[in-house]
């Protein structure tokens, strides 16, 4: 088993926890954590498939800087959105106050 | 051999677990603690894949930078009750059904991978073939700023797209720094003129080594931030119009050389003979450009006016 292909199955991993973070955790900070692992799982996917042989690969190395930064702005952008909703409601999560008061979980 | 596998091995339960703690540990802070390792270790696991220009980025951008603006936010949540739902983590993960799907999802994944055909085309050799007229010697650098430059230019476009929304959700009012450390200061002091020297030595090397704009770009942002948690620099105000010219500046000047180009039959499709030179110049344009851009997701953050935008005060 090549480096680049366990890292790419660590890379599988790592987007279906990722996947399980975002639709099962209530918290938008850990929602956005849990988007990231996704994200890095998908680096480690591309980048490690394209190795498996052992030979590098420049083109998928090139894609995930692109994938890293722009992973950064999109991190930026959803902690403003996160921001805003608790200033204006208090709610750190996307379900609003009263109905989870009335749910009782 | 054996030791660099049970290394590899030993990284990649080290990365799952702290992934799995980013997820489960019930304090926020601990979390993105943990998501800042969890970083960290992926940064060795890009070296291990020989990708140091990826290592790079991830050590500045995706651990360095992402940490700073999630614990940055984290003081905004302040939350009386926050470690009052031990355990509903793993409740959540311990829900049968959505187990089961996680699971075969997993499973699905691991076997697919396993089975994927070698790919029909030959990237990096056809990379090696064209590396001559790209005009650098680094073949990522070529791939991202020569063969696939319309992606680096979209990236930049979307970096301005992120940095426009954050503005126009609206900025939280100034809230009191924290009291620091007399460290602080005196390190950031020290560091700072050597982290801008290694960003213009990486600006340069990226032609012909692990390096380039992004790298650059994202070590001259940390030193601004350095700058700005050691209170030697104060936050940038939205209505310092300095921020839009330098920010949309380094769109413009790639959009301009594209533009310039198209006469010659593609989108940034370089003459053999310029192309290191226009490459060098978008890299120097987008270095400033991005640094600028990046600081802001984090420096950028008060109004001018002290309140939300559109919140009870509308002159904004």
């Amino acid at each position: 088993m090549s480096s680049g292909l366990l890292f790419a199955a660590v890379g599988c991993l790592l987007l279906v926890l990722g996947v399980g973070g975002v639709l099962l955790l209530d918290h938008l900070v850990r929602r956005i954590l849990a988007f990231n692992l996704m994200g890095s799982g998908i680096f480690l996917v591309l980048v490690g498939l394209a190795q498996r042989s052992g030979r590098i690969d420049p083109v998928p190395q090139a894609m995930v800087l692109t994938g890293i930064v722009v992973s950064v702005a999109a991190t930026a952008l959803a902690l403003a959105l996160a921001r805003r909703r608790y200033a204006d409601s208090g709610s750190t999560t996307l379900q609003d106050k009263a109905r989870r008061e009335d749910r009782h979980d | 051999m054996t030791t660099a596998l049970a290394f590899e091995a030993l990284l990649a339960l080290l990365l799952l677990w702290s992934a799995w703690q980013t997820l489960a540990t019930p304090q926020m802070d601990r979390a993105v603690i943990m998501f800042i390792v969890f970083g960290l270790l992926l940064t060795l696991v890009w070296s291990r894949l020989q990708a140091p220009d990826i290592a790079l980025a991830e050590a500045a951008l995706g651990a360095g930078l992402t940490g700073t603006l999630l614990l940055d936010a984290l003081t905004a949540f302040r939350q009386p009750n926050r470690s009052a739902k031990h355990g509903r983590v793993l409740a959540a993960f311990r829900r049968f059904p959505a187990l089961l799907a996680l699971l075969l999802l997993a499973a699905a994944l691991l076997t697919s991978l396993t089975r994927l055909p070698l790919p029909a085309v030959d990237l990096p050799a056809a990379v090696a073939g064209q590396l001559g007229s790209s005009g650098v010697s680094h073949p990522v650098t070529a791939v991202l700023l020569n063969f696939r430059g319309y992606d680096t230019l979209l990236e930049v476009a979307v970096l301005l797209l992120a940095l426009t929304g954050i503005l126009a959700v609206g900025l939280p009012a100034e809230r009191p720094l924290l009291s620091l450390n007399q460290l602080v200061p005196t390190l950031a002091r020290s560091a700072v003129p050597l982290m801008v020297l290694a960003a213009f030595y990486l600006l340069w090397a990226g032609a012909h080594r692990p390096g380039g704009a992004f790298q650059a770009a994202a070590v001259l942002a940390a030193a601004a931030v350095l700058l700005n948690l050691s209170q030697l620099q104060s936050r940038w105000l939205p209505t310092q119009h300095w921020i839009r010219l330098v920010v949309g500046a380094g769109l413009l000047l790639f959009v301009g050389i594209a533009a310039a180009l198209l006469a010659g039959g593609g989108l940034l499709r370089f003459p053999p003979g310029q192309a290191g030179l226009l490459i060098l110049l978008i890299e120097s344009g987008l270095t400033v450009s991005l640094a600028v851009n990046l600081a802001a997701f984090y420096l950028l953050r008060t109004s001018s006016s002290g309140q939300w935008a559109g919140q009870e005060d509308s002159h904004e």
